[in-house]
């Protein structure tokens, strides 16, 4: 409990979690720390979306899956059953994916539309928040002429950015981001890379990542998972040349 | 290391069976004027592999042209006949002047056009928002998986059902006991044949939507109820008035349900609890009379619904796809 709060951002122990009968995710024990990067490397199919998914339950959408253990988040278990502010926990825990997903609604309206759900706004004081979203994900000079137009007309990367913006615009404490550069052009990765390192400032990122060089470019701290299995945790420098276990070892050396 | 081994053995290997086709080599090298053996043997097998692909090629274009063309002629040869003999019933009193005594010359198709779209229109209106909450219940609510599969079973069995016994069920059901054939018993089987359609439709539309757009809205702390009316219905919009429209185009020219539930009426009548003339029906019991005019009111009736149905079908085109939506 003492770490939580003041240096820790959110806590994960023994964190089982199951597709059907499937199990994804063995005893998961790893701690995120408050404004810092944290990468998660590894394998397709090693269990790195998996986790990402359970830090805001998102994985409830889909009956079959289910999560055992703990995530500790402001003190509170928030897999159990009885946490109910589910709602108020993705606000707060904000999720952004591989492919960007605008919502069939004006680029004004990608971001209004939840701020329109969960807070009563002004409209002088929605339009700020729009863009105050859109400036810090550094899309609002492209954009502030063409805010009526629909989201999907944008280019592939900067859906990407509205959908960061649609995510910043929550004011969330922890941004979980899913491989969020993966169907992006180099010009567009750079972007978001720097994106995510202004913004750890403010927030707490959690980074699934297929690039080594990503991992190596923003995060503070590294995670190698390996079946279900988290194989290696470090700083980032100490990560990448000492690494210590088998198993990334040799996934370092096939790359 | 490994690797370097393999690329020594591959050497050896290739050297040695270069060296044991001596005689060959020896052959070509002597006489300049025979060409290398490979060569030939390559050409041949590609001359023979092309010439199969190209005849697979043209045998198979040849088929689908084949199939294509008698899809074709068969719309054309009933719509062509449908023209020719509707024409000759067209006259500038069909759509205003009622229906006439069968056997009757002149007089119009008026109160069945009319009775055509009330009943239809009517159907139409009230079956979309079944149809589509129905199929919001089996996309959007997973956790409600036996249920779900059996409410999809009995949409396609009723989807499959000839529609002769939908109208004879509503007529045992609210003709027999209401004592009468009334445009409430044909509305209500001709939605038994639209609603069935419209959930398949729309439920096809809103699964093949992206999940990741269901899930970038619920990790945005939105409540599911919204997420459907604001992003799932907003996306497949499009997909689901297709089918209600097709759906509409169905129903249109129903007859067999109509027969048994609203029959038809040679008056002008504007009453929903009673039989009120329409398009199909009429389009039945006028052709079946010995009479040439009474025929020949049938054919126009059958061109303009027709007309009707494929303008329906084009505007509905012409609007969706004026904006080409993007898709990734």
């Amino acid at each position: 409990m003492d770490k939580l709060g003041t240096e820790l951002a959110m806590r994960v122990k023994n964190l089982n979690f199951y597709y059907g009968e499937r199990q994804a995710l063995f005893d998961v024990n790893v701690e995120f720390k408050k404004h810092h990067v944290t990468a998660i490397i590894g394998h397709s199919g090693s269990g790195k979306s998996t986790l990402l998914r359970v830090l805001n339950r998102i994985y409830e959408l889909y009956p079959e899956q289910s999560a055992k253990g703990e995530v500790n988040y402001k003190g509170e278990n928030i897999i159990s059953k009885h946490y109910h502010d589910v709602e108020k926990l993705r606000m707060k825990v904000g999720m952004v994916f591989q492919k960007p997903t605008p919502f069939p609604m004006s680029i004004y309206n990608n971001i209004a539309f939840a701020l329109k759900n969960n807070e009563r706004l002004s409209g002088q004081k929605m339009k700020e928040r729009v863009k105050k979203a859109l400036k810090q994900s550094a899309l609002w000079d492209e954009v502030k002429d063409t805010l009526k137009k629909g989201g999907s007309e944008l280019s592939g990367g900067q859906q990407q950015r509205l959908c960061m913006a649609r995510t910043l615009a929550m004011e969330p404490d922890i941004l979980l981001l899913d491989e969020p550069t993966s169907a992006l052009d180099p010009v567009s990765t750079q972007q978001i890379e720097e994106l995510i390192l202004q913004l750890k400032e403010k927030y707490t990122i959690i980074l699934v990542t297929h690039n080594l060089k990503q991992a190596e470019r923003v995060a503070d701290t590294v995670i190698f998972m390996k079946d279900g299995h988290i194989k290696e945790m470090n700083e980032k420098r100490e990560f990448f040349d000492n690494p210590r276990s088998k198993s990334l070892k040799a996934y370092l050396a096939h790359i | 290391m490994s690797g370097q081994m393999d690329g020594n053995l591959n050497i050896e290997k290739h050297e040695y069976t270069v060296f044991e086709d001596n005689e060959h080599l020896k052959r070509v090298k002597k006489k300049k004027s025979v060409p290398p053996i490979k060569k030939i043997t390559k050409k041949r097998v590609r001359k023979t592999v092309r010439k199969k692909r190209v005849l697979q090629d043209t045998l198979f274009t040849i088929t689908c042209y084949a199939a294509l063309s008698i899809a074709l002629l068969v719309l054309l040869f009933i719509l062509g006949t449908v023209v020719e003999k509707g024409l000759k019933g067209m006259s500038w009193t069909l759509f205003f002047e009622n229906l006439p005594a069968i056997g009757m010359s002149g007089g119009g198709i008026k109160n069945a056009i009319i009775g055509s779209v009330l009943v239809s229109g009517i159907a139409i209106i009230i079956a979309t928002p079944i149809g589509v909450l129905a199929a919001t219940y089996l996309t959007e609510f997973p956790e409600k998986g036996v249920v779900q599969s059996v409410v999809r079973f009995l949409n396609d069995i009723l989807l499959s059902v000839p529609s002769i016994i939908i109208g004879l069920f509503i007529f045992a059901l609210v003709v027999k006991t209401t004592g009468t054939y009334s445009v409430v018993a044909g509305i209500l089987a001709l939605l038994m044949i639209a609603v069935p359609m419209i959930v398949r439709t729309s439920e096809d539309v809103m699964k093949s939507l992206p999940p990741n757009l269901r899930e970038a809205a619920v990790s945005l702390g939105v409540k599911r109820h919204t997420i459907t009316f604001a992003i799932i219905y907003r996306s497949a919009r499009k997909g689901i008035i297709t089918g209600a429209i097709l759906a509409l185009a169905r129903i249109a020219g129903e007859t067999a349900p109509l027969l048994f539930t609203m029959l038809s009426n040679q008056f002008a009548s504007y009453s929903l609890f009673k039989p009120m003339a329409n398009l199909p029906v009429v389009m039945y019991q006028y052709a079946m009379s010995p009479y040439e005019n009474s025929q020949n009111l049938a054919w126009a009736a059958a061109l303009v619904v027709t007309v009707a149905i494929l303008g329906v079908n084009l505007i509905v085109r012409g609007v969706f796809n004026r904006k080409p939506k993007k898709i990734k």
